[in-house]
């Protein structure tokens, strides 16, 4: 669930941030080092540098806030429902290209919904409700995770704590 | 488009792991799986987060080529 006390663009940032190296075409280390603990400090780029940073995800943010009538594509609605469902659905669908995506190199690219079966310090053994897999994903943001804890993960990393209600509708 | 490249693991030491990524050699220190050298990796954020079969990394690679 979302904290509170963090923004929308943390929201939007902490799942995006594992993507930051993708990026590094145009960042260079310690600028990928500066985002990467920015991300761990729970502080987040400007809105305006975010969709600098990742102008093809705003893109389809944008197309999604249309398709739910929502005029601030910044709106939590948007950005959540775009991490929740938008993100999964355009991949399995094939747009933007994943259809010519071999479909192991796909799926660590989706957002899995998952309990945590064994925390550890610095990563988690979880299991992802869709197909019961069994995995570890890193706890880079330092999380406080317990067993039977429901998780979002996002190229190997745990994002965020979800409710019971969440995970279920998800998953 | 969050795109996933595959690496071929060509090193491994204590805590170490040398990828050639796209002929670019990159080291990372935590793997999240059991790798052996030769295996096909997707590499996240300095940390190997999956193992790839070679068919899909070929695969993946005859379609940037």
């Amino acid at each position: 669930m979302v904290q509170d006390n963090l923004s929308v663009e943390y929201f939007f940032f902490s799942y995006a941030f594992p993507a930051l190296e993708k990026c590094t075409d145009r960042l260079t280390k310690e600028e990928i080092s500066k985002y990467e603990d920015m991300a761990v400090g729970k502080e987040s780029p400007s809105k305006e540098e975010l969709e600098k940073l990742f102008p093809k995800s705003f893109e389809r943010i944008k197309k999604y806030a249309e398709k739910l009538k929502i005029k601030n594509h910044w709106d939590i609605k948007v950005i959540k429902g775009y991490w929740y469902e938008e993100h999964n659905r355009i991949i399995d669908s094939g747009e933007s290209g994943y259809n010519k995506t071999p479909s192991q190199l796909r799926k660590p690219c989706k957002v899995d919904f998952a309990m945590i079966t064994k925390p550890r310090a610095s990563f988690a053994e979880v299991k992802v409700k869709k197909n019961k897999d069994l995995k570890r994903a890193i706890n880079y943001l330092n999380l406080h995770l317990f067993e039977n804890e429901y998780v979002t993960i996002h190229l190997g990393h745990i994002i965020e704590k979800i409710s019971e209600e969440v995970y279920k509708k998800y998953a | 488009m969050c795109l996933t490249i595959p690496g071929k693991v060509i090193e491994i030491g204590t805590n170490r792991f040398v990828i050639d990524y796209l002929s670019t050699k990159r080291e990372v220190n935590i793997s999240l799986v059991d790798v052996k050298i030769g295996d096909y990796v997707i590499v996240s954020n300095k940390i190997i987060i999956s193992k790839v079969n070679k068919d899909q990394a070929k695969k993946f690679f005859e379609l940037i080529n």
